[in-house]
């Protein structure tokens, strides 16, 4: 029975929590929609030019639904928000969904990608130097990971750009796709994509690598130092288990929430990596969507984002809680 | 015989250096503040009429250089700073302190002047070339005035446009004629003109429309970190004050506030960023202030911690029982406390600010400014990084070690090294 009112309970959090994201999502909404309508700037301008008949772009502010007050174009925002479509897109003319529809598999594939990239290589890194303390790697990785995380993400892209696109032409240097893809048997294809993502994959993953890898090592480091590992040593543990086992599990706790807060903002669109290497991701879309005003893109590509951010925010916290349960008091 | 190369070693190491690779402009400026103060006290409405911040900063710049000599020799024992031992980020730390202060001074060229486009073109580094100067004596029983000497001295360091009496040329033959070559085309001056020529030696190389990159990575110095640090000013400001708001007064507005932040963290501040760049311009003061004020979301996080744990200890008490304002709490009780983690943070807020400065501009999204940034550096050098890889290189190395300068302090801070 008190098992029962404890899940409850967990569940009650879980879902105010839950409902507190969405309340949110909606005011920040709500805001970005304000504040794009009293902004200077008019979006039928981009199509229409100055020279025609001002009734033309009358006519068109009338199609946007631009010209209605501000109370009536906030309620048609939300019908539009709860059919799903979020509205119409200026600029492409077709609905917002779709067109996010088109940039979001990539994001996904290539931000989820890197971030595997990123968990496994850290980890793994992690496991080979904790085992050789003192070693050579170990002191390399200490003295690379502060001096790479200063280079920003553009200068490795560019630099990766420069010697392996430029010099020795190893890589393509833009888009996603050869220009003969479309004739590509389905094995060939994969070869394609993979050769085309490979530079802005290492763009993408390399600070992250090494930013997982300086929590994680920090946090095995203090680990090792607690009393129940000399325990464990004590009692005749293998090395490989206590590591595996006891070292690992502690301290993952810093890393997973480093991990919802980075996934969460490579959701939203690598807008530096998808603009050196031309790739047709959230990033750019969204920022186009900006530049042109294009207004119903920008609220859809915001809440697409703000929704990655909190959802990611709270599946790190949620694999927190099962990895160390004494956290659930703290986080819930 | 110097056994341990100190701080204060190397600071008047540079600061000689500078002296004498540039006496010619310590002199230039000198001669200007001259015939300033000359001018200043014969010449009607001089300071509205011929005045602007760049002269100031050009007589300044050797004032400032000799100051920071003396204050240095005199002091290098009483400051712990100047007497420890060089490494890597104390110099580099010098190195942008004296590009900060003494830009016009270390700058050869003005980094918007562009040299004859048929020369100048894209020049590798190290590339050294002819500057011809014609010098026009007309008269030689007329003696100027004193504001015309001025003008003239002006004109020195305030190069801008391309003027006829003043080109480059790859090689100039004084025999009996005096030839020009500039690429190909050979020019023949006539015979009684008056000639100087100077070498110009471009160490980072030019630019594609012909400026000196050396010149403009000084310039674009100076602008990056004031950016970086007006910006890490206006964070200071807000994430203190809205942050001892909502640690101190009612649960009401720090419901409100915490709901607010939250809501600002949910969104890559990036989007946010760009969004405001493209509804209020992309000015300077623009991105400065969006900069400032897209950052302060941590510094708030740890202000209302640490006002929450502190405000309800007897000294905030008596002092609010003496009758201290809220404002006075806070300036004399609360910030001597907050200020170690306060400094932690707005130094690692710096970095941030620098590399997201750098990276709107890469999109190009902060528009022209009268001196560039590192960004914009980057920015323009990308198209050309294939045949001139110069103009992305030395502004990316800049970056990167000021990047590398901020971490390592922010570091020594953390641990309370420094």
């Amino acid at each position: 029975m008190g098992y029962r009112i404890k899940m409850n309970n967990s569940w009650f959090k879980f879902s105010k929590r839950l409902l507190s994201y969405v309340v949110t999502l909606f005011l920040l909404i709500s805001i970005i929609f304000i504040l794009l309508r009293i902004s200077p700037g008019d979006p039928v301008q981009k199509f229409i030019s100055p020279d025609l008949h001002p009734s033309v772009a009358e006519k068109m502010m009338h199609e946007f639904a631009l010209d209605q007050p501000l109370f009536v174009q906030y309620g048609n925002f939300i019908k539009n928000l709860l059919s799903g479509e979020l509205g119409f897109s200026y600029n492409f003319r077709q609905p917002v969904s779709s067109v996010i529809g088109t940039a979001l598999p990539f994001t996904l594939l290539f931000s989820l990608t890197s971030l595997i990239f990123q968990l496994a290589i850290s980890i793994s890194l992690v496991t080979y130097v904790s085992k050789r303390k003192g070693n050579f790697l170990d002191k390399c990785l200490e003295k690379l990971s502060l001096g790479i995380y200063s280079v920003p993400t553009m200068l490795i892209g560019l630099m990766l750009l420069y010697i392996f696109s430029m010099k020795l032409e190893l890589f393509p240097s833009s888009d996603l796709y050869s220009l003969d893809y479309p004739y590509f048997s389905f094995f060939e294809k994969m070869i394609d994509i993979i050769w085309h993502m490979t530079l802005p994959l290492i763009t993408l993953s390399l600070p992250g690598t090494l930013i997982f890898y300086h929590y994680l090592k920090s946090n095995v480091d203090i680990s090792y130092r607690k009393n129940f590992i000399l325990f464990l040593i004590a009692n005749g543990k293998s090395e490989k288990e206590i590591f595996s086992k006891h070292v690992l599990p502690n301290s993952l706790s810093t890393l997973i929430s480093v991990v919802g807060v980075e996934l969460g903002i490579l959701l939203g669109g690598a807008l530096i990596t998808e603009t050196i290497f031309g790739l047709p991701g959230m990033g750019r879309l969204t920022v186009n969507a900006i530049l042109l005003r294009d207004y119903p893109l920008v609220m859809g590509a915001v809440l697409i984002s703000g929704i990655f951010v909190l959802l990611s925010n709270f599946i790190a916290d949620i694999i927190k809680i099962n990895l160390n349960k004494r956290l659930k008091a703290e986080i819930l | 015989m110097i056994r341990k190369f100190y701080i204060w070693h190397y600071v008047v190491f540079i600061t000689s250096a500078i002296f004498i690779l540039r006496f010619q402009e310590v002199l230039n400026s000198f001669t200007l503040l001259y015939y300033s103060i000359v001018c200043f006290f014969t010449v009607e409405n001089f300071f509205i009429n011929y005045y602007s911040f760049s002269q100031l900063d050009q007589i300044l710049s050797p004032i400032i250089l000799f100051a920071i000599l003396v204050l240095v020799i005199l002091k290098r024992n009483r400051w712990k700073f100047l007497s420890s031992r060089i490494c890597f980020s104390n110099a580099m730390l010098i190195v942008l302190i004296f590009t900060f202060l003494l830009t016009p001074l270390i700058a050869p060229y003005n980094p918007n002047l562009q040299f004859n486009l048929s020369v100048s073109k894209l020049l590798s580094p190290f590339s050294s070339k002819k500057i011809g100067l014609i010098v026009d004596y007309s008269d030689d029983n007329y003696t100027p005035t004193k504001i015309e000497k001025y003008i003239h001295f002006k004109s020195i360091f305030e190069r801008e446009v391309v003027d006829e009496n003043y080109f480059l040329a790859d090689s100039i033959i004084t025999s009996n004629d005096i030839n020009i070559y500039q690429r190909n085309t050979e020019i023949t001056l006539p015979n009684g003109s008056n000639l100087k020529t100077q070498n110009a030696l471009f160490i980072f190389g030019t630019d594609e429309f012909g400026r000196d990159i050396f010149s403009r990575l000084i310039y674009a110095t100076r602008l990056s970190l004031f950016i970086g640090a007006l910006a890490v000013g206006i964070t200071f400001i807000l994430g203190l004050i809205l942050g001892f708001i909502s640690g101190y007064f009612s649960k009401l507005i720090d419901g409100v506030l915490n709901r607010f932040t939250e809501m600002l963290v949910s969104v890559p501040t990036i989007f946010l960023v760009i969004l405001f760049l493209a509804m209020f311009g992309n000015s300077l003061m623009v991105v400065i202030i969006l900069l400032g004020s897209a950052g302060w979301m941590s510094l708030f996080k740890i202000v209302r911690g640490e006002v929450i744990s502190i405000k309800n200890k007897n000294f905030i008490t008596s002092s609010k029982l003496i009758g201290m304002s809220n404002w006075k709490i806070l300036i004399n009780d609360f910030l001597p406390l907050l200020l170690p983690s306060i400094i932690v943070n707005l130094v690692f807020q710096f970095a941030n600010v620098i590399i997201a400065e750098s990276a709107l501009s890469f999109l190009g999204l902060t528009g022209n400014h009268l001196y560039p940034t590192w960004g914009a550096m980057i920015h323009q050098g990308q198209f050309y990084l294939e045949q001139a890889w110069w103009i992305v290189l030395l502004p990316s190395i800049f970056l990167i070690s000021t990047l590398i300068v901020i971490y390592d302090f922010g570091r020594k801070f953390e641990l309370k090294e420094i």
